[in-house]
């Protein structure tokens, strides 16, 4: 009989560093990036607004500005590659500074 | 005569009778279909979604089209691809079983009005281009090919309820010479297309198109965001003084584009464009350009997870040339970090990726995917004007290494029997503090510099410009980059080496006049700088900008040195 798999959530909290806040252009990295992880469910929370990570759309609902401070929420058997690689987006501004 | 105070959305004049649009297709009737349509339904819902997906494609690809119009079709295709949208109108068809086009209609207005509530302006704004959205693919469910916005048959002003982003892409120029809408907001799309389309435009007037007849006279003042209904008399010889002011001004920018770049005193200065795409070339020919001083080749790495292939990188380069008709073309290798780079998972993320593994660092370091530029670039060399230029150089060995590497490749081609061009002039990028100051070291290793001035004076000033915090600090006109720049200049003229300008330092015209005094005469900009640029060279002899490079150089601070050249600018470019 196999006991059930545990699957880990993991949640971390994250700032918005991105001057024009998480528009079109950073939510689309963070919504392809987040995809990759196809076996993990990952969720945005802002306040008590929480949205899915993979869809761009939700994404912008969040009307993240910069200063904005999120949390997010992954559950599934990669959940802590997949908070530190979104993390690890959000510190760099998703590569859009330069 | 009424005034209406609304946002600006793009600069400029227009003076026309108005023309009204009326209200697009409403929704569609609710339709419900049978168990066993729902099939064929999903079917042509998923063919009406690729079909606008390979619009959007072509359009965020295709050549002849305005940037902004590129990234915004890149953008819808982008929302096109979100699971939650597709899934939910898929849903809605399936469970629900209601017709694709109703589907469409529900799913994309329900998102709408979610967006129409949200509080920031700038995310409010998206709701423009799901409606853009809804619209191309239940166009795409009608199988009816892509109309143009309807035509005036006289110069017109355009008045509607709301303009999205495509219908403004799509407006003829030569019949509606300006817009003005009820809705809409500065951040939109709708707003930047109008912008890099030079229409002037103004929106988020309130209810006004009921009130204003066809044919009624109107003024589109773009700046100051204003519509004027039946001007009277003072009001539009004011506007007609104004527009002829705006357009003389456009004329001679224009004119720049036929005629070479030579100082007053007939010295030659060439000015070339940096590009991002090869489909670029264009509106850089167009504006004069005589050639392409950066070619910046990391999109050929940004979409894509593995390394783009050989013949990707030759095809780029091919595209150039042949819409550069015989004009050189620069290739700057990759220039990007690690961290950009496939965005790889398993990277350990650099805690500083400006002063990390990026450009020329992460090609040593990643041999098999320079080598892959470098052979593509060699091949290109046979079809064109082509040189080549390293990023992010810091030292002599790193030129003397990327030599020898680009040695080997070049020997290896040769082997294979690939023709080559009969040479390949290679360029050092001078953006580090390290190169600039031993620039007598690195000029005899090159054949020509390019002062990359955007991260030399990030790197020399130490500021981040990105950063809300110092940004303010970042002058290129601090007096230690200017004085660099002449060490730059002076030790590239002993070693009988070419030097070039292609940060954005070039373009600003109080730059350039003293850039020109430092005996710079290669500019590359922006390719919708080229006309400035050249107009500013034209209206000066050399000696006059030495004097003006000369009395800056004696100034102590960053502030001194803009008021003073800004005031030499404003007396030479009075109408500029």
């Amino acid at each position: 009989m196999e006991s059930s798999e545990q699957t880990a959530s993991v949640a971390a909290k994250v700032k918005v560093l991105n001057r024009n806040g998480l528009h079109a252009r950073p939510s689309s990295v963070l919504a392809e990036t987040a995809l990759r992880f196809s076996d993990t469910v990952l969720t945005i929370r802002r306040g008590d607004l929480v949205v899915d990570a993979k869809s761009i759309m939700e994404l912008l609902l969040l009307e993240a500005q910069c200063g904005t401070e999120l949390t997010l929420t992954a559950e599934g058997p990669q959940a802590e590659t997949a908070i530190r690689t979104l993390r690890d987006l959000f510190e760099r501004e998703f590569d859009l500074a330069l | 005569m009424r005034k209406f105070q609304g946002i600006p959305i793009s600069p400029g004049v227009a003076i026309a009778e108005a023309f009204r649009r009326e209200s697009e297709t409403g929704p569609p009737p609710a339709r419900r279909i049978e168990p066993e349509e729902v099939h064929g339904e999903l079917e042509r819902l998923a063919g009406a979604v690729e079909g606008a997906r390979e619009e959007l494609d072509a359009m965020a690809f295709g050549s002849g089209l305005a940037e902004a119009v590129r990234s915004i079709a890149a953008s819808h295709r982008e929302f096109l691809s979100d699971p939650t949208l597709l899934g939910e109108v898929e849903r809605s068809v399936r469970e629900d079983r209601w017709a694709a086009n109703y589907a469409v209609a529900l799913v994309f207005g329900r998102w709408i009005e979610k967006f129409k509530a949200l509080e920031d302006e700038f995310f409010r704004q998206r709701y423009v281009d799901l409606l853009d959205l809804e619209r191309r693919v239940r166009r795409h469910l009608r199988g009816t090919r892509q109309v143009r916005t309807p035509t005036p048959e006289r110069p017109a002003v355009l008045i509607g309820r709301e303009l999205t982003p495509s219908e403004a892409a799509d407006l003829d120029r030569r019949s509606v010479v300006g817009f003005a809408t009820e809705m809409g907001g500065s951040t939109s799309h709708t707003a930047i297309i109008a912008k890099s389309l030079g229409i002037p435009a103004v929106c988020g007037l309130g209810r006004l198109v009921d009130t204003i007849p066809a044919g009624t006279i109107l003024i589109v003042d773009g700046e100051a965001g204003l519509l004027v209904v039946e001007p009277d008399e003072s009001t539009l010889q004011h506007y007609r003084d104004r527009k002829k002011l705006l357009d003389r001004r456009f004329r001679i920018l224009r004119r720049m584009a036929e005629i070479p770049a030579e100082t007053l005193d007939g010295w030659p200065v060439g000015v070339h464009a940096n590009i991002e795409f090869p489909f670029e070339v264009e509106q850089a020919v167009r504006n004069g350009a005589d050639g392409i001083g950066l070619f910046r080749t990391e999109f050929l790495y940004a979409e894509h997870h593995a390394v783009p292939e050989e013949e990707e990188h030759y095809a780029a380069y091919r595209e150039a040339l042949d819409r550069l008709h015989g004009r050189p073309l620069v290739v700057r290798t990759f220039d990007f970090g690690a961290d950009k780079f496939a965005r790889e998972i398993d990277m350990v993320p650099e805690a500083n990726p400006n002063l990390g593994c990026r450009s020329i660092r992460y090609s040593f370091a990643h041999p098999e995917v320079f080598r892959v530029q470098l052979r593509a670039i060699l091949r290109a060399s046979a079809d064109g004007r082509v040189s080549l230029m390293f990023p992010m150089i810091s030292s002599v060995s790193e030129i003397r290494r990327a030599r020898r590497i680009l040695e080997q490749v070049t020997e290896e081609l040769r082997q294979d029997g690939v023709s080559l061009g009969a040479e390949l002039p290679v360029g050092a990028m001078v953006e580090i503090p390290s190169a600039s100051v031993a620039a007598n070291l690195l000029a005899r290793e090159v054949e020509f510099f390019s002062i990359g001035t955007n991260d030399l004076t990030q790197y020399t000033l130490a500021v981040d410009r990105s950063n809300e915090r110092v940004a303010s600090l970042f002058r290129p006109s601090n007096p230690a980059i200017l004085w660099l720049l002449q060490h730059i200049a002076t030790e590239a003229d002993r070693a009988g080496i070419q030097v070039s300008i292609c940060g954005e330092m070039g373009s600003e015209r109080a730059y350039t006049l003293l850039l020109l005094g430092l005996g710079i005469r290669h500019f590359s900009v922006a390719p919708a700088a080229v006309p400035l640029v050249k107009r500013v060279i034209r209206v000066v002899t050399r000696r006059k900008a030495a004097e003006i490079t000369a009395r800056a150089l004696e100034l102590a601070t960053p502030e001194e040195v803009d008021a003073y050249l800004e005031e030499q600018a404003d007396k030479l470019l009075p109408d500029v």
